[in-house]
This record gives structure tokens, C-alpha cells and sequence, in this order.
């Protein structure tokens, strides 16, 4: 088991600080609350018009406010990229567990698409006491807006220099570390758990009825046939724990 | 002012009970608020033997509901009385609502046993309407043969009330909740979930891995209203009313239809607090309405009430 916060869930009424469009599709909202929340943790959000709250992972955690940066999927995404500057939104937070933050270690880091965002708040509080190197795979640079934490980048069109996927990226350069991070689309982080030879933890997505464990909807399944609820046991495991081939 | 409610001999502070699937085993939302506020629990649905369930995505979110198709989740009988009613028991003192699923006879006999041996048990909820598994029990609540066979063959046996969980999927409820008060049943519970679709654009196909679920959530309501309605008319058995109850009116408005208590499903999903409000207002809804004693409501709709 990893982080397990012991930050009582309730259920906020947050104003918004600003909701800005980043770039094609992607949105970063802040939100004025002083959350104690660990880096991976998620918030599950109330939106008008859709019935279903919509689980955003929380991408930097600050004294009296924080930050989400989502993408449009679905009507849910789209509406909730149309609320203004103070409004108010009905948030159930802080959910899941976090990462488990390591020490003295040569971390890398590897994100994929919308499953960046999770992982910059833990660059963040990674960097004290780790040397971190970042790794991001994008379809195409124009989604980087991730510049002021220095990753290497790999984009599946030509924008860049280095055209692939992130196993191509590590296949093809050499980067020590002795401990890894991930998050991304279930295919990256299941070809990462074959790739990766140190140990690390990883983060999944999945779509969820409640978000806080009552319904079962996001279940998976350890190596040993374990029940795992990505809600409340994750959404971060350790690199491994799943069976990813289910998916 | 009254709320409390006899179910069988069940007395309930209040008629809010959350629905099976809904809230786990129920001690989780013991982080939420104090469950004993509660008038009872029906627990998640429990087979015989340990269930996974359905393979993801097994929600998909839809105007004024959801669909699921999880599938009976759960560890077994032999953990749900072993494990979690005991765990359950540290933060709830009433006695609480267990729902028996199967695919068999001989799976709902083995489970409504064990639970009619259990002290915390006060009804047995016997769920023929769960439409996520391949021999779910849904056969059981579209067959008036079946249903008649298998509620007959565990009256012999069991004890303690059997309410009957009906499937809206049929053609004519009244008949199926006829088929349950001649077959010897105690209650009903009053309705389980539509079956329901949607398909994603992206993929052009369903959203949901086993295509179709259950549709719940405040959609529900006015279906499980006419229902309870029409069941309330011709049959005289006490009727649990569930459906996209979401608030004090709500509960009341099932009442008037003919439900003596109501459970509370999808709700939960979306507000965690959901029935301690509803709980919370109740009082407030009924000095609203000149309501004294919930029990002088009960089918109150009714011609002639």
C-alpha cells in the first residue's frame, strides 16, 4: 500500500481564481483553497449539466490555492472550460493516495499526454532531495506548455527532433536512474511496466462513478488476483503490483 | 413528529435506506458522517462465491443518470459474514437489509442461509433483477415461473422477511409483484435499474466493455413512481420504493405512491452525504406539507386515501 493521505474527504464549495486555455483543447483552472493534499492525489468536481462528477488530478499544490490542468474530452470537460473567474464549483477532494515520495535517488519521471499534469507537483517536491530528470511524450509540441520544468521532450509527429514514442526515447538515449515515476495512457504505462527494470510507481486513469470507493466502477486486479479500486487504492501503484494486461 | 417505519417487524428510525451498490459494506462512509442516523443499509449484492465482475469501463455517465455494469463485485458470503458485517457492526448498530444475488437456486439458497443465521440481518433483500451478469438473476425476475419457484422454494427454508428487488424490464410489474405476494414474499423493493446504452463517438462503439447496464439515477424516478403506484393497487405487500431518490420531497412523493420506505442509490455516487441530508430535511419537508407521521402518507395518492 502506498501514501495513504489522512486528510478527512469533504465536500467544497471552491471559487475559481482563473481558467485559462493553455493550448488547443488544454485548460489549467486555480483554485482557492488551502489544500493539504499529497502530489498524485485527485479531486472529483460537480458540473453543471453533466451528472456524473468529472476526477481531475492535482497538478501543483500551493499555500491558499491549487491547480488542475485538464483537457476537453467530453461535454463534461467542455463545460467545465466555460466557467469564469469567480464562480464557484462543488468540490469533493482530496481523493485517492499520492505518490510516495523517495530520497538520495536518481529519479526519472515519464509522462504522456494528459497524464502530465499529475506529475508536476511531484517534480516539484521530488527535486529537494532527488536529482530528477522529466521525460514527456506528446502528440505534437504544440501541447508543451510544460516548459518551465525542463523535459526532455518526444513527440509522435516530426515537431521535434526525437520522433517516437517515450520507449523509443529511452531506446535510444542513455539516461541513469535508479527509480521512476510514471503517468500517461494505459498503452504507455503498460509498455513502461515491461520496460522499466527499476522499481517506480505509476499512475492510471480510468472512468469512475463516485471517486471515493463506493461503487466499484474503476476495479483492477493485481499480478496475484488482488481487487484493487483505482479510486481510493490508487491511483498510483507501485510499478508491478497490476496486471496490465487486462486492460 | 413520527418517521419511524415497521418493515416486517423491522423498525427503522427513518425510511432512508442507501441501495445495494451504492455504498460498499457501508463502514467506508462511517468517514463521512455517523451511519447510525440511518434507518437501515442494504448491502452489496453477494454470491456464493468470490466475484470480480465486469471488465472497465464500467460506467458511463448519462443526462439525469448513469449506467453501470459492475457486475456483483464482491468477495463471497463466506467474507461478508466473516469480514465486512463485522466490520460494519463497529459503526452501525441497527440490523440491515442483505442483498442475495445468484445465478441459481441453489446460489440464492446458499447465501440467504447464511444470512438468515446472522444476527445483523434483519430482511433479506433477494435481487432477481441484476441485469450486468450473463445468469444474473434478471432471468429469475422475468420469469413469473422461476421467480415463483425459487421465492417458494427459500420461504421453506428461511426465517427472516424475504423482499423481492423487481426488475422495471418487464412488461407488466404487476403481475411479477403478484407472482412474489402469492409465492409467499414479505416485501418488495421497487425498482432496480433500466437497462441503458451509450456509445462514444470517438470509438463509434459502446462506452460501457459490456455494452449495456443499468440506468439509474433521477431519470428513474417518475418510472419507479408509476410502478410503486400500480404495484401499491393490486397487491398488499409493503413496498421499499427506490429510484433517482435525491432529496426529502422525493421520499415523500414515493410515499404518497405507496412505498413505506425508500432507498437511495446513484445519489450517494455524486454527494457522499446524500442521505444524511435527505435525513437532515426530512423533518423540515414534512412541517412543509403538514405531515405528521410518515406512516398516515403511504399511498396516500391513492383514490379514496
Amino acid at each position: 500500500m502506498l501514501n495513504q493521505s489522512n486528510q478527512k474527504i469533504t465536500c467544497q464549495q471552491i471559487r475559481i481564481i482563473s481558467n485559462e486555455r493553455l493550448a488547443k483543447d488544454i485548460y489549467k483552472m486555480a483554485l482557492a483553497s488551502s489544500l493539504q493534499a499529497l502530489p498524485g492525489q485527485f479531486i472529483n468536481i460537480k458540473i453543471k449539466d453533466v451528472y456524473l462528477r468529472r476526477p481531475i488530478s492535482i497538478s501543483k499544490i500551493e499555500k491558499d490555492y491549487f491547480e488542475i490542468i485538464y483537457k476537453i474530452v467530453g461535454k463534461g470537460t467542455r463545460i467545465l472550460s466555460t466557467y469564469q473567474k469567480d464562480d464557484y464549483l462543488d468540490i469533493l477532494l482530496p481523493l485517492g493516495n499520492g505518490f510516495e515520495l523517495v530520497k538520495n535517488k536518481q529519479v526519472l519521471v515519464i509522462g504522456g499526454g494528459i497524464g502530465i499534469p499529475p506529475l508536476l507537483e511531484l517534480i516539484k517536491q521530488l527535486s529537494t532531495n532527488n536529482k530528477v530528470t522529466f521525460l514527456i511524450g506528446l502528440n505534437d509540441i504544440e501541447e508543451h506548455i510544460y516548459q518551465e520544468y525542463q523535459p526532455l521532450v518526444t513527440t509522435i509527429n516530426k515537431s521535434v527532433s526525437f520522433q517516437g514514442n517515450v520507449i523509443d526515447y529511452l531506446n535510444n538515449h542513455h539516461l541513469e536512474y535508479d527509480y521512476a515515476y510514471a503517468c500517461g495512457p494505459m498503452p504507455m504505462l503498460k509498455a513502461l511496466q515491461n520496460y522499466l527494470k527499476v522499481e517506480g510507481q505509476i499512475s492510471i486513469e480510468e472512468r469512475m462513478g463516485c471517486g471515493f470507493g463506493a461503487c466499484v466502477g474503476c476495479t483492477c486486479q493485481t499480478k496475484q488476483h488482488q481487487y484493487k479500486r483505482i479510486c481510493v487504492d490508487g491511483p498510483v501503484f507501485r510499478i508491478g503490483e497490476l496486471d496490465l494486461d487486462e486492460y | 413528529m413520527n418517521t419511524k417505519i415497521n418493515l416486517s417487524n423491522l423498525i427503522l428510525n427513518n425510511p432512508i435506506i442507501p441501495a445495494s451498490g451504492t455504498f460498499g459494506f457501508g463502514y467506508e462512509f462511517s468517514k463521512f458522517y455517523d451511519l447510525n442516523i440511518l434507518g437501515s443499509i442494504s448491502l452489496k449484492g453477494t454470491t456464493p462465491e468470490p466475484r470480480y465482475g465486469n471488465p472497465l469501463p464500467r460506467i458511463a455517465d448519462c443526462s439525469a443518470g448513469m449506467i453501470n455494469a459492475v457486475g456483483l463485485q464482491n468477495p463471497g458470503i463466506d467474507m461478508v459474514i466473516g469480514e465486512e458485517i463485522p466490520k460494519l457492526k463497529e459503526v452501525y448498530q441497527h440490523q440491515v437489509i442483505a442483498n442475495v444475488a445468484g445465478s441459481s437456486i441453489d446460489d440464492y439458497l446458499a447465501c440467504a442461509l447464511a444470512f438468515d443465521k446472522c444476527d445483523a440481518v434483519g430482511i433479506l433483500e433477494i435481487n432477481v433483477s441484476c441485469p450486468n451478469v450473463a445468469h444474473g438473476g434478471i432471468a429469475f425476475g422475468q420469469s413469473e415461473e422461476l421467480l415463483s419457484a425459487l421465492i417458494k422454494k427459500l420461504k421453506q427454508v428461511i426465517k427472516k422477511p424475504l423482499y423481492i428487488k423487481l426488475s422495471p424490464n418487464v412488461s407488466d410489474i404487476v403481475k411479477m409483484a403478484l407472482v412474489c405476494e402469492q409465492a409467499g414474499a414479505d416485501g418488495l423493493v421497487l425498482i432496480n435499474t433500466l437497462l441503458g446504452m451509450r456509445i462514444d463517438l470517438k470509438s463509434q462503439k459502446p462506452i460501457i466493455h459490456n455494452k449495456m447496464g443499468g440506468y439509474s439515477g433521477p431519470a428513474l424516478k417518475p418510472i419507479a413512481l408509476r410502478m410503486i403506484y400500480q404495484v401499491y393497487e393490486a397487491c398488499s405487500l409493503p413496498i421499499i420504493g427506490c429510484g433517482g431518490i435525491e432529496n426529502a420531497e422525493d421520499v415523500i412523493e414515493m410515499m404518497l405512491a405507496g412505498a413505506s420506505a425508500v432507498q437511495v442509490g446513484s445519489a450517494n455516487l455524486i454527494d457522499p452525504y446524500a442521505c444524511s441530508k435527505i435525513i437532515k430535511n426530512l423533518p423540515r419537508v414534512m412541517k412543509e406539507y403538514q405531515i405528521n407521521d410518515l406512516n398516515e402518507i403511504i399511498g396516500g395518492a391513492h383514490d379514496g386515501k
